[in-house]
């Protein structure tokens, strides 16, 4: 008879929920910054913005495009060889940062790339006649301008990513979702899946929170 | 009067679901260094694309724009920032950045051209007294009012030291009120600045307030063009009356009166105007209708009055019509 006290897998747990806030904080840094940098080359080389250059514009876009068309897990499998020579192992939570990154940068490019577009012509020509060079204008006028969609979006992308985790724990990630899986799927610990779910919604439930108290200290900069 | 702009010929199509629209065509002006400039017309007109030819938000299709003798065609680069330094926008629905408090906003100009941060604050800070909004500075544009709005804007425009401020359509987001606040404030600050203002506007009652020359565009063209003053002495001028409007009231003149529409360029000279000629010719008149305008700071009036000349001499009108043009500018006799 196997042990059925399921307290003796916490330390498991522990490690899971460690491994998940890993990846989440790990590929949410590098998916906030390159999604930035692709939102701003989206938005500042669109045609009639800020310094058309309409080759540029439409080989990032035609790259998001795809990027966004592969479904997540099956990215994961593509990007095994690609994974194996950047981190040297295709397993782990330090290896998930690779299709985590690129699984959910094309997204939240194009959500900045919406938020970018929310600054309304008429400021954008008060920049102009206020004579601003190229890098002034990106951050001194479009990201503080922006910052309260660009946090909406961060939200949005990190808590995407919390599932993502779950997924790329599926095969060989580690995590609360491998974690789930395993103890409470396969061995049918009901408890252990219970505290896997009830984890992941305080996880999200922070994260929202954060971003929509963030936001709403920033409604007279609105 | 030295020019601060001169236009040759300048023209200015967009192409607009595949047909091309000609907002400006081979339009040529020169406005005065100094004055306030003001350029009526309807939506349409050109007012909107000339004004941004200015602040170079746009280019010419042809033609040739002078700042003084600097050529403004194709600058960019450090020129161009250099020469928006000198010549400053404000805007109709003000463009503040909405994330920075009111002296970050007046501050970005110096800021960008990378003043010291002591001395933009202080700079920004007169600047802010001077519009009126000290105890602002703390407060972010969506705690102002619409006038303050328009102020911060202001303050931004001519805290990198312009000396030409574009304002396009400034007061037409705003009430009447707070309309006169903002223009008084646009002639304060031309005045202590020593400023050339040029202001673009569907508004005659703005122009009237504020301008001492005025533009009429039409079709992306120049249709008349003058110094108030000039404007108001010249009989056929279309802008003269519109200047100083006199609505028709009166029936038609009773027989034997002659209906006069005349300008008094000055009220305040003029003030015993009408018992003077009375006087003289021993004549009844009665005032149809009129108005006072305060024009680029002179009170001048439009009057349409009969005069009886019922049962007189003949002679009598020509001698009437000589005291009238010795004494004021008649635009017509209508009866």
């Amino acid at each position: 008879m196997l042990n059925r006290d399921w307290k003796v897998y916490l330390p498991d747990f522990w490690e899971a929920l460690g491994q998940t806030l890993y990846m989440t904080a790990g590929s949410g840094v590098l998916v906030i910054f390159f999604g930035i940098v692709i939102g701003l080359t989206l938005y500042l080389t669109a045609p009639n913005s800020w310094s058309p250059h309409p080759i540029i514009y439409h080989v990032v876009n035609t790259i998001v495009n795809i990027g966004r068309s592969i479904p997540f897990i099956i990215l994961i499998v593509i990007l095994i060889p690609v994974t194996r020579l950047i981190v040297g192992t295709p397993l782990g939570p330090v290896a998930a940062l690779v299709p985590l990154t690129i699984g959910f940068t094309p997204f939240f490019s194009r959500l900045i790339e919406a938020n970018l577009r929310e600054l309304d012509q008429g400021r954008v020509e008060a920049a102009r006649v206020i004579g601003v060079t190229t890098p002034q204008f990106i951050f001194r006028i479009l990201l503080p301008e922006s910052l309260s969609g660009i946090i909406a979006s961060a939200t949005i992308i990190l808590v995407g990513l919390v599932e993502g985790t779950a997924v790329a724990g599926a095969i060989g990630a580690g995590g609360v979702g491998d974690f789930a899986l395993t103890y409470g799927y396969q061995r049918w610990y009901t408890e252990l899946i219970l505290i896997s779910v009830i984890s992941m919604v305080l996880l999200v439930q922070f994260i929202q929170l954060t971003g929509d108290i963030w936001i709403r200290l920033r409604k007279h900069k609105r | 009067m030295s020019n601060v702009f001169r236009l040759d010929d300048v023209s200015k199509s967009f192409a607009r679901q595949g047909e091309t629209f000609h907002a400006l065509d081979g339009l040529s002006l020169s406005i005065p260094s100094g004055s306030f400039f003001g350029i009526v017309g309807t939506s349409g007109a050109g007012k909107s694309t000339l004004l941004r030819l200015l602040n170079l938000l746009e280019q010419p299709t042809s033609g040739t724009i002078w700042f003084g003798d600097q050529r403004l065609n194709g600058l960019k680069g450090a020129a161009l920032r250099d020469y928006l330094t000198k010549v400053a926008t404000i805007f109709q629905h003000f463009n503040l950045f909405h994330g920075k408090t009111v002296l970050e906003n007046v501050t970005l100009p110096l800021a960008v051209r990378g003043v010291s941060k002591q001395v933009r604050v202080r700079k920004a800070q007169e600047l802010l007294e001077l519009v009126g909004l000290k105890d602002k500075e703390r407060a972010y544009p969506s705690q102002l009012s619409g006038g303050q709005k328009q102020r911060v804007g202001i303050a931004r425009a001519l805290v990198a030291d312009a000396s030409v401020l574009l304002c396009d359509e400034p007061t037409s987001a705003l009430d009447s009120e707070t309309t006169t606040l903002i223009l008084d404030l646009l002639l304060k600050v031309k005045q202590q600045l020593n400023l050339t203002i040029i202001l673009i506007t569907h508004s005659w009652s703005v122009v009237r307030y504020a301008a001492d020359s005025v533009t009429l565009l039409q079709h992306g063209k120049v249709v008349e063009n003058g110094s108030v003053r000039a404007l108001l002495q010249d009989a056929d001028s279309y802008l003269g009356r519109q200047l100083l409007p006199a609505p028709d009231l009166g029936a038609r003149p009773g027989d034997g009166w002659v209906r006069y529409d005349l300008i008094l360029p000055d009220v305040r000279t003029q003030s015993t105007f009408f018992s003077e000629v009375a006087k003289r010719l021993d004549v009844t008149a009665s005032i149809v209708s009129g108005g006072i305008e305060r024009l680029s700071g002179i009170d001048a009036a439009r009057f349409k009055v009969d005069f009886d000349l019922h049962d007189r001499d003949p002679a009598i009108r020509d001698s009437l019509s000589a005291i009238l043009r010795e004494k004021s500018i008649v635009l017509g006799k209508v009866a």
